[in-house]
């Protein structure tokens, strides 16, 4: 599998580098890549759902290139971008085709914020416009500088993979400024997981005296924070951990995360 | 009666404005304090100096230990400022108020020097605002904090018509580690693909963060594409698309 995607990479980058810059809105490597057996949606057809016409005037589309992804993915990445060269819209798949991200830049602050429902109602129909699934469950909407963001986190067997799901950001008025589809790899679960009171020993056995745990630790997919650096690669294995978390002396929190079969430390979190 | 003397050779001395620092707390989160080895003060300080450098500027700053008072005084004037470290609505007595601000490393695991917004303030007297602020730590992203106006920067969102070519990030409330590392790493990687601060803000966003653990926000000019004033805006290769 990985000797296919590292194919499909190989031939993405030859044609994106033999194909002249791009001078328009349709890409002119895009119909070669699709003749190649690479299924991803041309960002033109994303555009054309997204953005008004109006809007669209002027924008030209940059030759396609592999990226990879905060998360060590391997992406197929498509720009629009407008006067003076500056990006207007991004469109990322994985190499399956499967879209990962849309990101629309300059949405204007506008709008006086949404009810949770009305946001969630909004993403939803985000979402069916450019005919990606729906989440299961219910998401969580939350209001940061002005934008609103509605977040299906993914679940594996009832338990969350943090920083893994479905995210939909919108301006006040409801508009989109864009999509993220997360879903790192797993690796298997343990055999037999420790009791939450096994990690809760184990943890306090390494933190300084005077440090109050919390009894009741919660079970999650991590990756482990030594990994993963901004310099690797390749993608990280979520593990399955004990999450435990707890205030040192000065009220500062933290978290420890254990292997939920082993009880080795996986990484460390902390509230500056 | 050493600090003081140190400290009035600091405000004498005027550094120049342009140029880039860094700062990070390594001892309170290190293993000597917390239990654990955690190297995230390293990696944020390592993404924001990247960013700044492939920006053009010079980046100057200290991690661990001197990282102190003294020096983040003597660096306050920069055109780029980056800080990891604890952070508080910290009470300032001159002021009799809680007015924000960030604890330097100096070795401490607690009781670390508080830097406050108006020690900042004087230091910039006479600056033109700071082109990018990064305070990555709790709090200071709350409009209770002072440190934009230490930075000569408003706090509210212009786009559109006269944008300030200024733009700061903090945090609201408690901000984790673990996602704040990932939040920055997507605001840098923005930057150095070449879109404007804001654009880069909203694509951090996009980060599949956990947003209960981490509420960013922002202030200053949206369009604005932060870079060192010496040159154009510097070539950054494949990494821009213009």
């Amino acid at each position: 599998m990985c000797k296919v995607r590292w194919s499909l990479a190989l031939l993405v980058g030859l044609v994106a580098a033999c194909s002249a810059p791009g001078a328009a809105i349709a890409p002119s490597d895009t119909p070669q890549l699709i003749r190649a057996g690479l299924n991803f949606r041309p960002i033109a057809t994303v555009a054309t759902t997204l953005v008004e016409p109006l809007e669209l005037r002027g924008l030209v589309a940059t030759p396609i290139s592999v990226v990879r992804s905060d998360a060590g993915e391997q992406r197929i990445r498509q720009l629009l971008v407008g006067a003076g060269g500056i990006e207007a819209l991004r469109v990322e798949s994985a190499l399956d085709g499967s879209l990962r991200l849309i990101a629309k830049s300059g949405v204007p602050f506008e709008g006086g914020g949404l009810t949770p429902s009305v946001a969630a109602a909004r993403a939803l129909r985000h979402l069916l416009r450019v005919g990606l699934e729906i989440p299961a469950g219910g998401p969580s909407v939350r209001a940061a500088a002005g934008r609103t963001l509605v977040t299906w986190t993914r679940q594996v067997r009832g338990v969350p993979v943090p920083s893994d799901g479905t995210r939909v950001v919108l301006n006040g008025a409801g508009a989109l400024v864009g999509i993220s589809i997360e879903e790192s790899p797993l690796a298997a679960p343990p055999a037999r997981i420790v009791p939450g009171e096994g990690a809760v020993r184990a943890a306090t056995g390494l933190l300084p005296s005077g440090t109050s745990v919390d009894e009741s630790p919660v079970l999650a997919w991590v990756a482990p924070t030594e990994e993963g650096d901004e310099l690797t690669l390749g993608r990280v294995l979520r593990r399955l951990a004990w999450c435990v978390r707890g205030e040192f002396r000065d009220g500062t929190e933290f978290e420890m995360q254990l292997d939920a079969g082993s009880l080795a430390l996986l990484g460390w979190d902390g509230a500056p | 009666m050493v600090g003081v003397v140190l400290l009035a050779a600091a405000i004498t001395f005027t550094p120049p404005s342009e140029g880039a620092v860094v700062f990070a707390n390594r001892t309170a989160f290190a293993e000597g304090c917390t239990g654990t080895v955690n190297t995230l003060p390293d990696r944020f300080a390592r993404q924001a100096r990247t960013a700044f450098a492939g920006l053009g500027w010079e980046v100057g700053g200290a991690v661990g230990p001197t990282f102190t008072r003294r020096a983040v005084v003597a660096g306050a004037a920069s055109a780029a400022f980056y800080v990891h470290s604890h952070g508080d609505l910290y009470w300032e007595t001159k002021a009799e108020s809680r007015v924000g601000g960030f604890r330097a490393d100096a070795g401490l695991c607690l009781g670390a020097p508080i830097i406050y917004p108006s020690e900042i303030a004087a230091m910039r007297r006479g600056a033109p605002p700071a082109s990018l602020v990064y305070i990555s730590s709790c709090h200071n992203g709350e409009r209770a904090s002072r440190l934009p106006a230490a930075f000569g920067i408003a706090q509210r969102k212009v786009q559109g018509l006269n944008e300030p070519d200024s733009f700061y990030v903090g945090y609201v409330g408690i901000a984790w580690q673990g996602v704040a590392l990932r939040f920055e790493r997507a605001f840098w990687r923005g930057l150095l693909d070449g879109v404007p601060a804001g654009a880069a803000f909203d694509r951090a966003l996009l980060v599949a963060y956990d947003p209960e653990h981490l509420v960013p926000e922002w202030w200053g000019g949206y369009g604005h594409m932060p870079h060192a004033q010496t040159t154009d805006l510097p070539d950054l290769g494949a990494q821009r698309y213009v």
